[in-house]
């Protein structure tokens, strides 16, 4: 771990009106001072906390001035990061900001490693972990659905949800502590009955909030997706249709996708990592296109959703029925999508083989695609939960769907131990499920359930 | 204040305060062989009970196991004085279950004294300390008012509540201790020149009404239990059981109660501002009940027999600091209280303790060493948590005498080590009572085991009679080929058995079964087995409850025990006396001045601080690894 006092360009590189550099550690301050020269000639110290000083960067050596600046100083514990910070905002350039840059490293500052101010914050008590985390997607954020949900995040709406399902469970916890600590006061603790499904309250919302790790994934993580389809079907075409410009190599020539190529490309608002495969043909015409194949059929496996290309203007043939084998044995754990191509063409696909696959797309290479519809469809079968994504109740990480799953877990046993009696048990693997849960959030259950029992019962015993 | 006019004597072990935890203290240190003295203010003071005459309770009663099984005197002294005994929280799982007994506070007065006066090395002195000083080349000196001076190689503060103590009823407010007892109001001052820091606590305690003045036809009867359980190891169970026992009974407030005492609120020295220091939450006064939950209609009372003899009731739940014209009218519309005659009213009391982080979790002052503090002088409430308190503090007393290894008891082993953990540690806001819910290995920390778990510490101290010890190893052997025996022995399939599972709604057999597997299903224990499992040896029955729990909790224990493993490894990591945390980057300035004001012995301990976080944990681990290299 590493305590030195960091320094780094906060605005991206380019130019802009305005760029910002940040300081932060215990020498922020001193670190500043040498290099900044306010016009008031008063010192930093001296001006209010949190106050714009207006100034000059002055180089370290020479005494040269590079540009004339706003100074911010945060003292600690009240900044982002909890430690003492120094934010200046210069002229934006790459030029200008790394010649500060340097000047502050030559002050005393070291580089800040990527997301090391957020770390700061967190390990400072200033951030939530889910929001520390949340502040991670959305500088990685993809997609404009994606830096939305990561800036709710932020902002603790997934923090919130947290707490209050904690609650819920601090409830529960607090009148069986009390039931047990407590015999003989007439309490008005829960019944069997009145917890039992009260626990059963709080798994759904649990399972609730787990089910939107799909769409939480689709958002922030991007779905796994891949096309299918015989050779020389139009897979190359409609991969193109997503990226807009011509990454992948498309000619006429089966066979010419030899290895998987997969971007990140979006659908609506759902990202797809998408791979294009190698076309789907019965004989491998050498080594090299038999690799592909079997490359293909192993990238379709790892996918969550497959767009099956079918030709028109061709009547199904056995490559055809090859690709639908496929499609048939992977429906249930798969979302497919079916694309009919070459629809300028003349219609010569009879689709009644293909009608359990819904309905299908089309697609021809000089009609406009109707983009708009397959980002719908896409949508619908990702985003499971338009309230909780409107919300930010949303969970995009494994960590934090591993710690609910646990939560589950430990909630359904407390609920075989209270309806079997053994209220003991049950009472430990209630703190055990809120402190699973608390964990999502960096926190721990200690007091809170010794505080609930005393604000809620009439204790005097 | 007094100065020393006179040289009185010398002891090994002073005790100051006769109170429950000053006499497991001066009992333990005297048996380990230490000439020790224990002053009372008053000889009539010794093991009082000023408020509830009973010992036990949720969690209270895991404390008094536990002090027996250490030696100590408390459940001897419950046992032998008993007059009515329940086991509470059967039926919720074993680790809740809780003994109390209601005492004759007399007789447990007299019992305590007696024993006193009969313990080898143990001098029983009335005499009010007012000064303890520290003596040049080590060692104390304790000063009476009346001048008296005794030299001390170790001195044990357990004064209780009479510090400075004031009752409070109404606006009538004056110096004295529990129960009309003299205060002690010379030895907060002399402590603090040392650099002890002082609070003030506040409690409280119901009033005594005369038992011919109930009208006990409107009042709900509670009996003891029928098969009454005792606290002690050494108690003869055959005379204990066959001891007749005392009705309790409950009765409740009212609207009018509550009406009552809304109208005068404004006379109770809580809501007027007079008190301003901190009392128990778990224990608030009448007045804070109806004030701080409006919506409940009623409130229940116990009424309990303060003695075998007395016609004195105590008044469980109606602990009060009002005026005592408003007591009068309270207790009067109470439903079976309407013509109650008042024997003590009931007052409210306030009085210095010490902050509990400025100990060691040996009960010895970090920065006093040979000075240890146990009881309600530390900032806890109740008789067990004093005594227990005041065992291990005698127990360290002795072991610095004898230049040995203070002795420790962690979260895992006991709620003793749980309680004093969470005062050395975490400290506390309110007077500190001990609850199941605070202990987190409580499978593991049963009533029915704490014998076992202490019974070689307890040995090695020599606080127990070789005679003790056999029995106990003889009994745990037989628990231990039982729980063996019921892991291999199959019973076969019948008729008699599945009638028998029937019987409890658990399902039917048609292979053999493990003796073991049949205990751990619901409603499924040795009594309901007696038919079919006919090669059961003939112990007593002791060996079966005690088999049943093992076997029925074995999956949980085994998990319970996996956790408290991890807990093992952070106390091992002992972090070195003198360090400087606000040396330490990194650590957040919370971390540091908590660490730095707590001095946690070990890791584990400080991880368990407030303010402390994971983070700062993990600061701290990293540090210590390169001080280690």
């Amino acid at each position: 771990m590493d305590f030195s006092t960091i320094a780094a360009v906060s605005t991206p590189p380019g130019k802009g009106g305005v760029a910002l550099l940040r300081v932060s550690g215990r020498e922020a301050l001193a670190v500043a001072e040498q290099i900044f020269r306010p016009f008031s000639e008063k010192k930093i110290e001296e001006y209010p906390c949190r106050y714009q000083i207006y100034g000059n960067i002055v180089s370290l050596q020479e005494k040269k001035v590079l540009d004339d600046c706003l100074l911010t100083y945060f003292r600690a514990p009240h900044s982002f990061t909890g430690e003492d910070v120094v934010e200046i905002a210069c002229h934006g350039g790459e030029v200008i900001t790394g010649m500060i840059l340097s000047q502050l490293l030559l002050s005393g500052a070291v580089m800040a490693k990527p997301g090391e101010f957020s770390r700061r914050a967190f390990m400072n008590g200033k951030l939530s972990l889910t929001a520390a985390e949340g502040i991670a997607d959305l500088l990685d954020a993809k997609t404009e659905a994606a830096a939305l949900l990561s800036s709710k995040t932020v902002r603790g709406k997934l923090s919130d949800t947290i707490s209050n399902l904690s609650e819920q469970i601090l409830f529960a916890a607090s009148s069986l502590w009390a039931y047990l600590d407590y015999p003989e006061e007439d309490l008005q603790t829960m019944g069997d009955g009145e917890m039992l499904s009260h626990l059963e309250g709080i798994i759904a919302s649990c399972q609730k909030l787990l089910d939107s790790f799909e769409t939480g994934r689709a958002i922030q993580s991007g779905i796994p997706a891949v096309i299918v389809g015989k050779p020389n079907v139009g897979k190359s075409t409609f991969f193109n249709l997503f990226l807009g410009e011509e990454k992948a190599i498309v000619t006429s020539v089966p066979g010419t996708t030899r290895d998987v190529i997969e971007y990140p490309v979006t659908a609506g608002r759902v990202l797809l990592n998408l791979a294009d495969t190698a076309g789907m043909r019965g004989n491998a015409a050498d080594q090299v296109e038999e690799i592909g194949i079997e490359k293909a059929l192993s990238v379709a496996k790892d996918s969550k959703l497959i767009f099956a290309l079918f030709d028109r203007s061709r009547p199904l043939d056995g490559e055809d029925e090859m690709v639908l084998d496929l499609l048939r044995d992977c429906k249930d754990e798969k979302k497919i999508i079916p694309i009919l191509t070459k629809c300028d063409l003349e219609e010569k696909l009879s689709c009644e083989p293909l009608a359990f696959l819904g309905e299908p797309l089309f697609l021809s290479k000089e009609k406009e695609f109707d983009f708009s519809a397959l980002s719908s469809t896409v949508e619908r079968m990702f985003i499971s939960d338009e309230s909780a994504l409107e919300e930010g109740q949303i969970i995009t990480n494994i960590r934090q769907k591993t710690n609910l799953e646990k939560t589950v877990l430990l909630l359904s046993e407390a609920m075989e131990h209270i309806a079997c009696g053994a209220k003991d048990i049950a009472s430990l693997t209630l703190e055990s499920a809120l402190s699973a849960l608390l964990e999502i959030d960096g926190k721990s259950a200690g007091e809170k359930i010794l505080d609930q029992v005393f604000s809620r019962f009439c204790i005097g015993k | 204040m007094e100065e020393m006019n006179f040289f009185a004597g010398t002891c090994q072990v002073a005790v100051i305060g006769a109170g429950h935890a000053g006499l497991e203290a001066a009992f333990a240190a005297a048996r380990m062989g230490m000439d020790t003295i224990l002053f009372t203010l008053s000889l009539e003071a010794v093991g009082n009970m000023p408020c509830n005459p009973s010992i036990g309770g949720t969690g209270k009663g895991h404390l008094v196991y536990e002090i027996d099984a250490l030696g100590g005197v408390m459940g001897k002294a419950a046992d032998a004085t008993s007059l009515q005994s329940r086991m509470l929280n059967l039926g919720k799982g074993p680790a809740v279950h809780s003994l109390r007994q209601q005492s004759d506070r007399r007789a447990y007065h007299h019992y305590m004294k007696i024993q006193c006066e009969n313990t080898p090395f143990l001098r029983l002195i009335q005499a009010e300390i007012c000064q303890v000083k520290k003596r040049e080349g080590g060692g104390f000196s304790v000063v009476t008012r009346f001048g008296a001076g005794y030299d001390a190689d170790c001195v044990i503060v357990s004064a209780g509540t009479y510090l400075n103590s004031n009752i409070v009823v109404g606006d009538v407010s004056y110096s004295a201790g529990p129960d009309n007892f003299y205060p002690a109001n010379f030895l907060t001052r002399s402590l603090e020149e040392m650099g002890i820091e002082f609070r003030r606590f506040k409690t409280g305690t119901p009033p005594r009404i005369h038992a011919d003045s109930i009208d006990y036809d409107r009042c709900e009867v509670q009996f003891g239990d029928e098969d009454p359980v005792a606290f002690s190891s050494d108690t003869d169970k055959v005379a204990f059981q066959a001891k007749k026992q005392k009705k309790c009974f409950v009765v409740y407030t009212n609207e009018t109660t509550h009406e009552i005492i809304r109208s005068n609120i404004h006379r109770s020295p809580l809501y007027s501002g007079k008190i301003k220091s901190t009392g128990p939450r778990y224990c608030p006064s009448i007045e804070d009940k109806v004030m701080r939950f409006p919506d409940k209609e009623r409130h229940q009372l116990f009424l309990e027999p303060m003695g075998q003899d007395t016609k004195e009731i105590y008044v469980q739940g109606l602990s009060s600091s009002l005026p005592e014209d408003v007591q009068n009218q309270v207790i009067h519309s109470i439903v079976g209280l309407e013509h109650a005659q008042v024997m003590r009213t009931a007052y409210a009391i306030e009085y210095d303790c010490i902050d509990p982080t400025q100990l060691k979790a040996s009960l010895e002052f970090k920065d006093h060493p040979g000075l240890f503090g146990a009881g309600q002088f530390n900032g806890t409430s109740g008789y067990e948590e004093a005594a227990c308190q005041g065992l291990i503090a005698g127990i360290n007393a002795a072991l610095r005498i004898r230049g040995e290894k203070e002795y420790v008891l962690t979260r895992r082993s006991s709620y003793i080590g749980t309680l004093i953990d969470d005062l050395v540690t975490k400290g506390t806001n309110e007077p500190y009572r001990m609850m199941t819910s605070r202990c987190e290995y409580r499978l593991l920390l049963r009533q029915d085991n704490a014998d076992q778990r202490l019974l070689e510490d307890a040995r090695r101290f020599g606080l127990i009679s070789d005679e003790r010890y056999e029995i106990k190893k003889a009994l745990f052997a037989k628990i231990e080929a039982e729980v063996a025996r019921a892991e291999k022995t199959f019973l076969p399939p019948s008729h008699q058995l599945n009638e028998i599972l029937a019987s409890v709604d658990s399902p039917g057999v048609t292979g053999g079964i493990r003796l073991a597997d049949l205990l751990r299903r619901p409603g499924i224990g040795y009594v309901q087995l007696t038919a079919v499992d006919t090669a059961r040896p003939s112990y007593e029955a002791e060996v079966f409850e005690r088999a049943e729990i093992e076997i029925k909790y074995a999956g949980y224990i085994k998990r319970q025990l996996a956790q408290a493993e991890q807990f093992d490894q952070m106390e091992s990591r002992a972090i070195p006396e003198g360090i400087d945390y606000h040396a330490i980057e990194g650590l957040r300035l919370e971390a540091r001045q908590k660490l730095a004001q707590i001095r946690p012995e070990n890791l584990g301990r400080a991880s368990r601080i407030s303010g402390v976080s994971p983070a700062d944990i993990t600061v701290l681990m990293i540090y210590l690894n390169m001080k280690e290299k």
